[in-house]
């Protein structure tokens, strides 16, 4: 039963972490000068988005302290509703993942104190949002600390493959969500719809990019985890990878998709409304698929690495 | 295709349940299954990765089952994938050792192995 739920709290707080990320990079760099519009529906996104952000945070937190209380029987042997105060301490002062999980805490209540600020003023807000991005980042790359990464053997391309993995696949995979809401409220707003080509634009760049840096991250990971075809072909984490790569090879096909043939119509049509909604509705499908790659991504968290077997 | 989605989760969620152990022994002194001519002053055994000392354990029993070990597991200073634990004179015999380490990453392995001490 331990190993489901662990399943489960690992791809929920990693979720929550990469659409965290994702949402603050979306506002921060997909947004960009766009942010300056400041129209009513544009501060109407702005409200959705950091309603989001919020969500997430509460989602995080929730997970984080599922997460720590399966960690604490998986570690100590204890059955899951025994509740020993010492083995609680001892995984939180005296191991890797309870000091990972310190600055993680830290962290997300650092980033709940600035998002409750919400200041009136543009520039403040700005600040806050920049503030709330770049601790994502942080979260997301401390979770290379209590990954496979944290026990390969070369150091520090283990940690740095893995932590650019988690940031390339949060700032698109991440974005997806957000996006969505985007196109959402750009069907129904002239001053969001005239800023619509500009941010596909920045986020097919953005996601260009990150889909680069994951090969490169995939195959110094998948090298210093795996090792060889033949592992990767013969073992349950090879097996898992494969079955990730297939999902990703989709995911890229879709994102593709959207960016040559979609995009490349919207530039010459009047009336986009049907065609931000087939957007709106691949930009759906994609989150799906990334839901089935974050359950991969889970279980080979859990699953020992081909090259150690 | 609901079935197939559903049973495609239940075969990846309950698949891994066996295998939630990263950190294999290595090596190990004396070594597995193997026969020492006096008593070790220790037994060490190298995992494959490196270990969280808090939750590792080494045991070593005698053929009547009793714990012949100092109990102080500790981790070796330069090495953080290699357990010790100290050992009195030990009479010859069959000796069982038995160890439970959490990885670095988290995730729990036990296992035994025995040697013999021939005088």
């Amino acid at each position: 039963m331990l190993i489901p739920l662990l399943i489960i709290a690992r791809a929920v707080h990693i979720g929550t972490s990469m659409l965290l990320a994702g949402t603050c990079t979306f506002e921060v760099i997909t947004l960009g000068p766009a942010r300056r519009a400041g129209s009513d529906d544009f501060r109407e996104l702005q409200r959705r988005l950091l309603r989001l952000v919020r969500w997430s945070l509460v989602a995080a937190l929730l997970s984080a302290l599922f997460w720590f209380w399966l960690e604490v029987a998986n570690m100590s042997g204890l059955p899951m509703r025994a509740f020993s105060v010492a083995a609680w301490e001892t995984v939180l002062f005296e191991t890797n993942f309870g000091r990972v999980w310190q600055l993680r805490l830290g962290l997300i209540a650092l980033a709940f104190a600035l998002v409750a600020i919400s200041p009136a003023r543009v520039q403040a807000r700005q600040a806050l949002i920049m503030a709330v991005f770049l601790i994502s980042i942080l979260l997301l790359v401390s979770l290379a600390w209590v990954s496979h990464a944290a026990a390969a053997s070369v150091q520090p391309l283990g940690l740095l493959g893995d932590a650019l993995h988690l940031c390339a696949a949060s700032v698109w995979i991440g974005g997806l969500l957000p996006l969505a809401i985007f196109l959402t409220r750009a069907r129904a707003s002239l001053s969001l719809g005239e800023q619509t080509l500009p941010v596909l634009q920045r986020f097919s760049t953005l996601s260009l990019t990150c889909v680069g840096v994951l090969i490169a991250s995939g195959i110094s990971n998948s090298w210093l985890l795996v090792g060889s075809i033949h592992a990767l072909l013969t073992t349950r984490y090879g097996w898992l990878l494969v079955a990730k790569l297939a999902t990703f090879g989709i995911l890229v096909c879709l994102g593709a998709r959207n960016q040559f043939v979609i995009k490349t119509r919207l530039t010459g049509v009047s009336d986009t409304a049907d065609l931000l909604a087939q957007l709106r509705r691949n930009v759906v499908g994609e989150t799906c698929l990334a839901l089935a790659v974050l359950t991969i991504v889970a279980c080979l968290g859990v699953t020992p690495p081909a090259r150690g077997l | 295709m609901k079935r197939t989605v559903v049973s495609l989760l239940l075969i990846i969620l309950t698949g891994t349940g066996g295998v939630e152990a990263h950190a294999f022994l290595k090596d190990s002194e004396p070594p597995v299954g193997g026969t020492v001519q006096t008593s070790p002053n220790e037994v060490r055994i190298r995992f494959t990765e490196n270990i969280e000392p808090a939750f590792s354990s080494i045991q070593v029993f005698d053929a009547s089952g009793k714990e012949v070990d100092k109990r102080d597991v500790h981790l070796d200073r330069s090495d953080r994938a290699l357990l010790h634990v100290s050992l009195p004179r030990l009479a010859a015999g069959i000796y069982k050792v038995v160890w439970r380490v959490v990885s670095i990453d988290t995730h729990v392995t036990n296992g035994n192995f025995t040697f013999r001490v021939t005088r």
